[in-house]
């Protein structure tokens, strides 16, 4: 037996919690994300004083119930934080297997992109892509795929490079075992734990890039409520009325933590000299 | 008879260090790993393939196997060239020709159970399906000596003998006809070499097979070998029926091999012979003129220096690359007078 893995438990429970409200958000949120209370603008939190009751979290600066938009939000930024990351794995380590393992020509080519992508401003980029294909949910996924799939790529790259030396990697073509299964089970197998750990770093960086994307106004309508939005709206009255930026911050806060702890207990337990 | 398994004029190089065109340093260096070699191993025998580390051994077991590319000359495996075979064609014959690796804690993927691993050659050659795959795998998990019940485990949980009894078993499954074993015993527990040389005999006669053993250690390959070739940096320099090669070694290399009384560790015994020849092992980069063995041999003559000797039979029944045995009329009287090499 080995010892209960708190931290992995932590992990799952903050990100079940986070899922679970994104499901059922349009029962347990008090108001309509959208709906203006003009008469309570910029209403504390209910327990500071001038609080109100039906303003759990208190209000915005059009009266918005914090609360409520922090519920609806947890549906964008999740829905779009894991697809970002999971699309930027594909891609990533896709092309990361292939240069590692065929190096040559292949290598020199996927190494290209990988300079070009790093050394290109990020936000240029977004800006020009959403500007010319518009914003939607859709693009702002592979916008932000294309922001991520560079980390999986330069790691999986440089373990392959190493892996594929392994003796078992010539053992496999001994056998003769076809170049293809030669990747998904002797080589990708042996991945699994960077490729983990970079995505869990990822989701939480596309958490974040989208709640920029939505400031600089080319990314997911404003209005429709997502953390990010709400944290750079919130900026503004920091020093008036944090509870505006403070709430969906904390909110962000707790998901990228249960994310990143739920990603290094799988990195552990995808180990398999830890499965007995 | 023919060989089922060949080398003619086999040369492999490696290039070290970076390419030419980028290198500041002049053109690449090459490693003269495998340095044309002729070898044929006959269906059923167990040749035994020895020298220093560092010779070559490994190159050529995994050359003759179409694991390294030949840099010059030709491999066939049952009369057929491997060199000119397409990808596929190459991946169909593995089937039929496989291999044991030194270290069995690298040659099993961490990740891929027991079961797993050794079905994987039945499996990817379409030898059977994945249900019939599992009765295969078990009841060679018998042969090899090992429980059933391990097939659900992963390599890490076992001891290096286990390990090498699986490696074993992944190279003997669905009926291959060579095997190249890699020095299979070097890895493992003094305790443990003797079954794992045992568990290689009783596989041969069971499934009818042909080995090259390839090891440094001359007390094992007395025990199992039929014929022994001798390697020296890239070549063979002695080859020939073991009972020849142990009781009459004609190579002053072999000679000096065999004078190294086997001491019950490798490192010890290497340094005995190191001790016993003179001089360091040159490099395979710049091997050193004529013949390669000159510079460390008690026996060393001035033609030794100037004229590389081929590898042609003697009369105590083996082939010997030598110019002491190099028939009348080879080499002029006046240069085969020994040469001293203590004085440079
Ligand atoms: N992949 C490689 N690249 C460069 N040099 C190599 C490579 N493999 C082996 N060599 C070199 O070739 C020579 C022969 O090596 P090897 O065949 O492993 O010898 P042995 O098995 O007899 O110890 C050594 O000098 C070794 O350093
Ligand atoms: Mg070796």
């Amino acid at each position: 037996m080995r010892p209960v893995p708190w931290l992995g438990v932590l992990g799952s429970l903050l990100i079940a919690v986070a899922v679970a409200v994104a499901v059922t958000a349009p029962w347990i949120a008090p108001a309509k994300p959208t709906q203006l209370d003009l008469r309570a603008r910029l209403a504390p939190p209910a327990w500071v004083d001038g609080g109100k009751s039906n303003h759990l979290l208190g209000t915005d600066n059009v009266g918005r119930d914090v609360l409520s938009r922090v519920i609806w939000g947890s549906r964008i930024s999740l829905t779009v934080g894991t697809a970002a990351a999971l699309l930027g794995m594909l891609l990533g380590s896709t092309l990361g297997l292939l240069a590692g393992y065929f190096r040559g020509g292949v290598d020199a080519v996927i190494s290209w992109l990988i300079n070009v992508q790093l050394a290109f401003p990020f936000t240029l980029l977004a800006i020009f892509l959403l500007g010319t294909v518009g914003g939607g949910f859709a693009a702002v996924v592979v916008v932000l795929a294309l922001a991520t799939w560079v980390n999986y790529a330069r790691i999986v790259r440089g373990q392959v490079l190493a892996i594929r030396e392994r003796d078992y990697v010539l053992a496999a073509r001994a056998v003769g075992v076809p170049t293809g299964r030669t990747l998904l089970r002797y080589i990708l197998p042996n991945t699994a734990a960077p490729i983990v750990v970079v995505a869990s770093f990822s989701t939480a960086q596309a958490i974040l890039t989208q709640a920029a994307l939505s400031f600089l106004g080319v990314g997911i309508d404003p209005s429709v409520p997502s953390w990010g939005a709400m944290l750079d709206e919130g900026r503004n009255y920091l020093q008036s009325a944090w509870w505006i930026a403070v709430f969906p911050g904390l909110a962000i806060a707790l998901t990228v933590l249960g994310v990143n702890l739920l990603g290094d207990w799988l990195r552990d337990w995808l180990d398999p000299k830890s499965a007995a | 008879m023919s060989a089922l398994s060949e080398a003619i004029a086999l040369k492999v190089h490696y290039a070290v260090g970076a390419p030419a065109w980028r290198s500041r340093a002049g053109p690449g260096r090459v490693v003269r790993a495998v340095d044309g070699v002729d070898l044929q191993i006959a269906a059923g025998e167990t040749v035994a393939l020895v020298g220093e580390s560092g010779c070559g051994k490994s190159t050529l077991g995994r050359a003759l196997l179409r694991l390294e590319e030949p840099t010059a000359g030709v491999v066939r495996f049952e009369e057929r060239d491997l060199t000119t075979l397409s990808a596929e064609h190459l991946r169909q014959r593995r089937a039929a020709m496989r291999m044991v690796f030194q270290d069995p804690f690298s040659s099993l993927n961490p990740r891929m159970r027991i079961g797993e691993a050794l079905a994987e050659p039945l499996l990817v050659h379409g030898l059977c399906n994945s249900r019939s795959a599992r009765e295969r795998v078990a009841e060679m998990l018998d042969v090899v000596g090992l429980d059933r019940r391990v097939a659900a485990r992963y390599p890490h949980e076992f001891s290096g003998g286990q390990r090498q009894r699986v490696a074993i078993a992944r190279a003997v499954i669905g009926n291959p006809r060579f095997v190249v074993a890699d020095e299979p015993l070097s890895a493992l527990d003094i305790s443990v070499q003797a079954q794992i040389l045992d568990l290689f005999a009783d596989l041969k006669d069971r499934f009818a097979l042909t080995y090259l053993f390839v090891s440094h250690d001359l007390a094992v390959v007395r025990h199992v070998a039929d014929r022994v070739a001798v390697m020296y940096l890239g070549r063979i320099v002695e080859m020939g029926a073991a009972e020849d090669v142990f009781a009459r070694p004609a190579h002053p290399y072999t000679q000096a091999l065999l004078d190294a009384v086997p001491v019950p560790d490798p490192t010890r015994e290497r340094a005995r012979i190191i001790g016993r020849l003179q001089g360091e092992l040159p490099s395979p980069m710049a091997p050193p003129s004529g013949c390669r063995f000159h510079p460390r041999c008690p026996r060393a003559m001035s033609i030794c220096q100037r004229d590389d000797p081929s590898l042609l039979p003697v009369a105590s029944g083996q082939a010997v690359a030598c110019w002491l045995y190099a028939p009348e009329g080879g080499a002029p009287a006046a240069e085969r007078t020994p040469v001293s090499l203590a004085s440079p």
